[in-house]
């Protein structure tokens, strides 16, 4: 029964789609040959239905029973249509290829389907699959739509192909929405070979999608739940409806071009140089030819379509997040939902993916696999690629892929060479054929080693160490002959402890689980250690108690000769590569605190939403300034009225040591530096601190912790539990649950 | 139809987005007042030398003479006549001075009763008498206008009579603890 729901749910999604684009370009009075419409079809009905179910979902409406009455009504206008349809005007199919050349081609691709079909069908374990493409989507499925999310800051990704993914999970769950994602894989390359045929290459088109289709790392990802592979799907349809409107002048294919556009954005916000492409080559085109209508009209028609697909992904976010570009941009569209020095801190690390540098990729994204994926030894002879650009199709395809690839050195991964691999497969294709005398020979063998090289049980013998490829296949538990229950039970650490967080905590209550992200298989809000602000914070809260560092008080008092001011800052008179956070500050008079009022205001230079952390009279929470320190940085306070004051006391975590702070107040109608006197004294951890932290986790509505035991600071928790002031309710798989008493 | 308005269209919704950018930008001066103030409960802030604990809540306190040192581990130590300590106080308000010294019987025997006086920056703030054996207490608000700053706070601590010895300086009193101690805010 579960393989049929997937079955279903993979098949109404693909022909759901292809009703949608098929009605899009009736509408647009396209005719594409029968083997362009496989996949143009497809994917021009893709980001259709995917606007569709954003509606719903904005909207609340995500039932089962309307997808698929939806859906179903999509697919009877587009049958009844398409009896309709005048056959005369379609375009002469192209002459079949030989014999030879199909059987090079249907062979490899028909093997792997089945290898790809079958590891699709199994349970979905991806890590990121279930982290949030999957693991989000069934949390909006139990919501009906879509619901703030403020402590993953993935929900501020697009999710374009996540709502293809939302009608799977409605439909036949988790495997389902990996089946979805292998429907782009399966039909990517009938694109590839359609676009070849156009451009005269169709040889060519064969090699470069063989190329692309058998490369491992695209094999690993189009068979799970994740969206590179489809992101190149809509990129490489765009590129097509794209030469349509240049080479035959058909101004409409700028409809479909520009929805691709601006989907490939609500895809993969990598992908968004899409639309960049895709805009400068209508400017160009469109002035090149001095077209009486000028550049303006397909420029708008390509920009305002794409604007439809990519906007509302915006808007979404701006509401939700307060930036329309969340979780990137954070220090531009400052927000409570994301630091931008964690921000900065992914790039960083998504720069440098196992410490690769620039020069080592091309070995590491081929053979080595210290990217996380290779795309197989016979992509070595992509510089031979180059040889392309003697001929119309190889610039063209050049032209397309260096947009495309650009994005890649923001995170180096292997699989994010995925959306611009097929213009380079290509391009590798038609410099393979066109080396004299040997080039089809050459073409040939390259593509029948590539399979062979890339099967996985052959892997081994060629790639170094472990690879992010596919290594679990079994067609029992595809046919689910092996229940998925306990194979997921048995060979996949995070099913357990998931199960865990469903019998003990309650809903609504937060979990502090830095070592286990996934969210597909239980229903409770967990929180890492640098996934959202609420995160990050609750990540340096615990390790209040466990690093001397951070528990430890630095107290800092600083004197000044009396002034009267109503406002007064403290301003960072140091650059450092840390944050400022600052736990409590006090100003006095002599020996006299001036009590906080509610008159007073605060605010802060940078993340001012979290300001009143500093004055809430609790020393295990803190402002921080959410950004690097630089000099100038500052928190303010203002007291309503003029108040003498010649003291400032602040606690801070021992670390900010070493970030100098000066006092500045507001005199005169500007601010005047104080001439201060510091005096600073260190306070150790304090007995009561884990208890403290436990409290302050609470406040931040954490009641529970689930950990591995391999954790840093676990140990703690479970030789100090007393001290803490925990429970621990449950312990599965080297995971322990802790409840905060 | 559709390609002739969806220019305008796609002009608002850009707008649109062009403000609720500028609307973000703008929420970055926004003010806050202060929260709801959270009961932590109070704990002391001790800027003492106590020979039974493993570290000082300020570590810079220290002896500067007259306090032989801890060779031996017990938990004690002998005073010379004049011992001189130092504390870096970061405030002058709201201090308690705290010591705890023990007077050792065989010392009183020979030396007789045995006045201890301390001085703060210059100034006797309190003498204790010790007639018999045994550990006193001596506890005592300071006033903020003995303890300068940002200078450190010396203490002074006179011991007469002390029983003198062959070899080494005499003996006076055990010092077990000394220093000053506040409550926080």
């Amino acid at each position: 029964m579960t393989v049929l729901r997937i079955l279903f749910a993979t098949f109404f999604v693909y022909w759901m789609c292809r009703a949608a684009g098929y009605l899009l370009l009736r509408v647009l009075s396209f005719t594409l040959r029968r083997s362009e419409r496989y996949f143009f079809e497809f994917l021009a009905g893709v980001p259709l239905v995917s606007s569709l179910v954003f509606l719903l979902a904005s909207t609340h409406l995500v039932y089962t029973r309307l997808l698929v009455t939806v859906g179903a009504a999509i697919m009877i206008c587009a049958v009844v249509l398409s009896r309709r349809a005048p056959e005369h005007n379609r375009p002469a199919e192209y002459p079949p290829l030989s014999l030879t050349w199909r059987i090079v081609f249907w062979l490899p691709y028909l093997v792997f389907a089945g290898l790809y079909i079958v590891t699709a069908m199994g349970p979905e374990i991806s890590p990121d699959g279930t982290g949030y493409h999957v693991g989000l989507i069934a949390r909006y499925y139990e919501h009906r739509g879509f619901y703030s999310v403020a402590t993953n800051q993935f929900a501020g990704l697009g999710e374009g192909i996540e709502m293809l993914f939302l009608i799977a999970f409605a439909l036949g769950r988790h495997s389902a929405t990996a089946t979805v994602h292998l429907l782009f894989l399966l039909t990517l390359p009938f694109g590839m070979m359609a676009w070849s045929r156009r451009a005269g290459v169709p040889k060519a088109g064969i090699i470069g999608a063989l190329l692309f289709y058998l490369a491992p790392v695209v094999g690993k990802d189009g068979t799970i739940a994740y969206i590179d592979v489809a992101t190149a799907a809509v990129v490489f349809a765009m590129f097509f409806f794209l030469e349509l409107w240049r080479n035959e002048q058909l101004e409409r294919a700028l409809v479909p071009a520009g929805i691709l556009a601006g989907f490939a954005y609500a895809c993969k916000i990598t992908a968004s140089t899409a639309i960049i492409y895709a805009f400068l080559c209508v400017a160009v085109v469109s002035i090149r030819r001095r077209e009486k209508i000028g550049v303006l009209r397909p420029v708008a028609l390509l920009v305002g379509f794409a604007s439809l697909m990519a906007v509302p992904w915006m808007l979404k976010d701006a509401i939700q997040f307060g930036n329309p570009f969340f979780p990137l941009f954070n220090h531009w569209f400052p927000n409570p939902y994301q630091y931008p020095m964690v921000e900065m801190e992914m790039r960083r690390l998504m720069m440098s993916v196992s410490g690769v540098t620039f020069s080592q990729i091309p070995y590491q994204a081929t053979i080595g696999g210290k990217l996380f994926g290779v795309l197989g030894p016979v992509f070595v002879l992509a510089p031979l690629a180059l040889l392309s650009l003697r001929t119309k199709a190889g610039r063209v395809l050049a032209l397309a892929f260096v947009p495309i690839f650009l994005p890649y050195f923001t995170n180096i991964g292997a699989r994010f060479l995925i959306p611009s691999l097929p213009f380079l497969a290509l391009a590798l294709g038609i410099g393979l054929l066109s080396i004299p005398r040997i080039g089809m020979a050459l073409a040939v063998t390259a593509v029948l080693a590539h399979a062979g090289l890339s099967w996985p049980e052959n892997m081994n013998a060629w790639s170094p160490g472990f690879q992010w490829r596919i290594d679990q296949t079994s067609w029992r538990l595809a046919l689910r002959l092996t229940s998925e229950k306990d194979f997921l039970e048995k060979f996949w650490p995070d099913y357990k402890p998931g199960l865990l967080l469903d019998q003990f905590v309650a809903p609504g209550e937060r979990v502090f689980s830095p070592g286990m992200g996934q969210m597909a298989y239980h229903h409770r809000e967990i929180l890492g250690t640098w996934d959202s602000a609420a995160a990050r914070r609750a990540f340096i809260t615990y390790l209040m108690a466990i690093e001397e560092h951070l528990g430890a008080t630095w107290n800092r008092e600083l004197r000044f000769p009396t002034v009267t001011t109503d406002r007064i800052r403290l301003v960072s008179d140091t650059k450092m590569d840390t944050d400022l956070r600052i736990s409590e500050v006090r100003f006095a008079l002599d020996s006299t605190e001036i009590p906080r009022r509610p008159a007073w205001r605060l605010t802060a230079s940078a993340n001012p939403f979290e300001v009143q952390y500093a004055f809430d009279n609790s020393s295990v929470s803190w402002w921080t300034s959410g950004a690097p320190v630089e000099k100038g940085t500052w928190l303010q306070t203002s007291f309503g009225t003029p108040s003498s004051v010649n003291r400032v006391l602040i606690a801070q975590s021992e670390d900010q040591r070493w970030i100098a702070l000066q006092p500045e107040a507001w005199v005169d109608g500007k601010w005047t530096s104080l001439r201060s006197r510091e005096t600073d004294v260190r306070e150790p951890p304090r007995a009561t601190l884990r208890m403290e932290v436990r409290d302050e986790l609470k406040r931040l509505n954490i009641h529970w912790i689930l950990m591995p035991d391999t954790f840093y600071g676990a140990d703690d928790l479970r030789a100090n539990a007393p001290y803490w002031g925990i429970t621990q309710m449950g312990e599965v798989n080297g995971f322990r649950l802790w409840r905060l008493n | 139809m559709l390609t002739r308005s969806f220019p305008q269209i796609a002009c608002r919704a850009r707008l649109c987005l062009a403000g609720l950018c500028l609307s973000t930008i703008a929420c970055r001066d926004v003010e806050y007042p202060v929260p709801a103030q959270l009961s932590t409960p109070k704990y002391r802030i001790d800027a003492v030398l106590d020979r039974d604990r493993a570290h000082s809540s300020f570590p810079e306190s220290s002896v500067i003479s007259g306090v032989q040192p801890d060779t031996q581990h017990y938990g004690w130590s002998w005073t010379n006549p004049r011992a001189i300590l130092q504390f870096p106080l970061n405030q002058a308000e709201g201090w308690d001075f705290t010591a705890r010294i023990t007077g050792i019987g065989d010392v009183l025997a020979k030396s007789g009763p045995q006045t201890v006086t301390f001085s703060i920056n210059g100034q006797t703030v309190k003498t204790a008498r010790l007639d018999r054996a045994g550990t006193v207490e001596i506890e005592f608000p300071v006033s903020a206008g003995l303890l300068t700053q940002p200078a450190k706070t010396d203490v002074v601590m006179a011991t007469q009579p002390c029983l003198a010895q062959a070899s080494g300086p005499p003996l006076c009193v055990v010092l077990q603890r000394i220093g000053f101690t506040r409550e926080s805010f």
